[in-house]
């Protein structure tokens, strides 16, 4: 049969309009039962993680070491610098850790009292970075820590510098971690300085947060730091999430216009922090017998408020 | 049949792979959609090779890179199919102005209708600079439709119309 009897074969009997038309009722099924319920998930998820997820790191792989040689070679100057300042920060943070057991001790002893008793430690979960999608409006990253690890929905995620995002997708060995600068994100927070609440969500524009439910009158200033307030019960309280980089006063308006810029590295962090709250409080040994020796020896510091007070 | 199945598979197969670098440099929002491309070519030249059996798996590989539900870029396609397969015979009379015309408003309209789609399903709006993906499509275009001419004249033994 030529090709032109094939092809008046076909149309005669409109067999490309039933294929196609089969093609769209199947799709749109499978589109309708995932957007609307997680039937397919247990499907779904196998076909990630052993279809996908091998393959896209195959065809990735000579892109991610080209990426990483380029990157190696233009910072290889700076390495040397890096590492002096890193010792540094590594003294200075050994030095502070012998006295977070003090401060532990003390924070729990003051929130009993306070009777608002938070979690005050979480055990975390380290993970490197897979993939990074940074369309402005969507902004996710895929980290190679999934379901056998222990990951769950919601769950908090931060770096060394500050509040990252949350986990939104958990696959068997991969999750999908939605950044604070997502458009759809919204973070509940406090102004360290003033105590006012509010709101941080992501923009449109990569890496950019902005807070816009603040009242014309509020007290904010350029440099003001943003911490989870832990409303909501995503965030835990006390993670320092962004900056305040410029404050839009419009008189007209009734609402200020916030600039942050977070303190997560979300452009060049390569590892993330995931804290897990299922387990709830950790129970914190509080008395002076718990305390490093090395402050248990040193006198305690004088409180300067207290202090300020008494005068 | 079952080569020009495999044939086909790997076509599209390859083109999602070209579409997944490209999607290392820029997000996959805006990258060129070249399956869409792929599967109007490989029916133009061969309208009897089983385009969908090989198109569908590989829109679920796009589904999982795009991170969008699965299905979606499956019902783009059969909707661009519906729109461009009965076009066939104006195809093989057009001329090169026309032709060109028709695929640049072919592009377009999948991109709008793309982007309007995210919003309605997903309420997801259209990435910043959307409408240079229609530019990145024609600009693949001889690509792509290199790679189908070869495809047709060596795998799928159909005459060749365009």
């Amino acid at each position: 049969m030529s090709y032109n009897e094939k092809l008046s074969l076909a149309r005669q009997n409109y067999a490309w309009f039933w294929r196609c038309f089969l093609s769209l009722l199947l799709m749109g099924v499978l589109l309708g039962v995932n957007v609307s319920t997680k039937l397919l998930k247990p499907l779904s998820d196998p076909l990630y993680e052993h279809v996908y997820a091998p393959l896209a790191s195959v065809i990735q792989s000579p892109l991610r070491l080209g990426a990483r040689l380029v990157n190696n070679l233009s910072h290889e100057q700076g390495q040397a610098d890096k590492i002096d300042k890193i010792l540094k920060e590594n003294e200075e943070l050994r030095a502070q850790v012998l006295v977070l057991g003090h401060y532990r001790a003390e924070n729990r002893r003051l929130r009993l009292l306070m009777d608002s008793v938070g979690s005050v430690y979480e055990p975390v979960l380290i993970a490197e970075l897979l993939a990074v999608n940074n369309e402005g409006y969507r902004e996710s990253v895929v980290i190679n820590k999934g379901a056998a690890e222990g990951v769950y929905e919601h769950q908090a995620v931060i770096d060394p510098f500050g509040l990252v995002g949350q986990v939104v997708e958990v696959f068997p060995h991969q999750s999908r971690v939605m950044l604070i600068s997502d458009a759809r994100s919204r973070v509940p927070v406090y102004v360290e300085r003033t105590q006012q609440r509010g709101l941080v969500q992501g923009t449109q524009n990569t890496a950019t947060l902005t807070l816009a439910d603040f009242s014309v009158g509020e007290d904010v200033v350029v440099g003001d730091r943003l911490i989870t307030s832990g409303l909501g019960g995503v965030y835990p309280r006390g993670y320092p999430v962004a900056e305040v980089v410029k404050v839009n006063r419009n008189p007209t308006a009734d609402t200020l216009h916030l600039e942050l810029k977070p303190f997560a590295h979300l452009d060049m962090m390569l590892e993330v922090l995931l804290l897990d709250q299922r387990q709830g409080d950790v129970a914190v040994p509080v008395g002076p017998e718990y305390l490093p020796q090395e402050v248990a020896k040193t006198p305690p510091a004088k409180n300067e408020r207290t202090e300020e007070a008494a005068q | 049949m079952m080569a020009r199945y495999s044939s086909l598979f790997l076509f599209f197969f390859i083109l999602w792979a070209v579409m997944l670098i490209i999607a290392f440099f820029v997000s996959w929002s805006r990258c060129p959609d070249l399956l869409v491309i792929g599967l109007v070519y490989a029916y133009f030249f061969n309208p009897d090779a089983p385009v969908w059996r090989a198109l569908l798996p590989v829109s679920l590989l796009c589904d999982f890179a795009g991170h969008v539900p699965l299905g979606m870029h499956g019902v783009w396609y059969a909707l661009a199919a519906l729109v461009t397969f009965p076009l066939w015979r104006y195809w093989t009379v057009a001329s090169t102005f026309e032709r060109l015309a028709g695929i640049i408003g072919f592009c377009t309209l999948f991109q709008v209708v793309k982007c309007i789609s995210m919003y309605i399903v997903l309420g997801i709006p259209a990435p910043n600079m959307w409408y240079l993906t229609i530019v990145w499509q024609l600009l693949a275009l001889p690509f792509v439709r290199y790679a189908c001419l070869h495809l047709s004249e060596r795998h799928l033994r159909g005459r060749t119309s365009a």
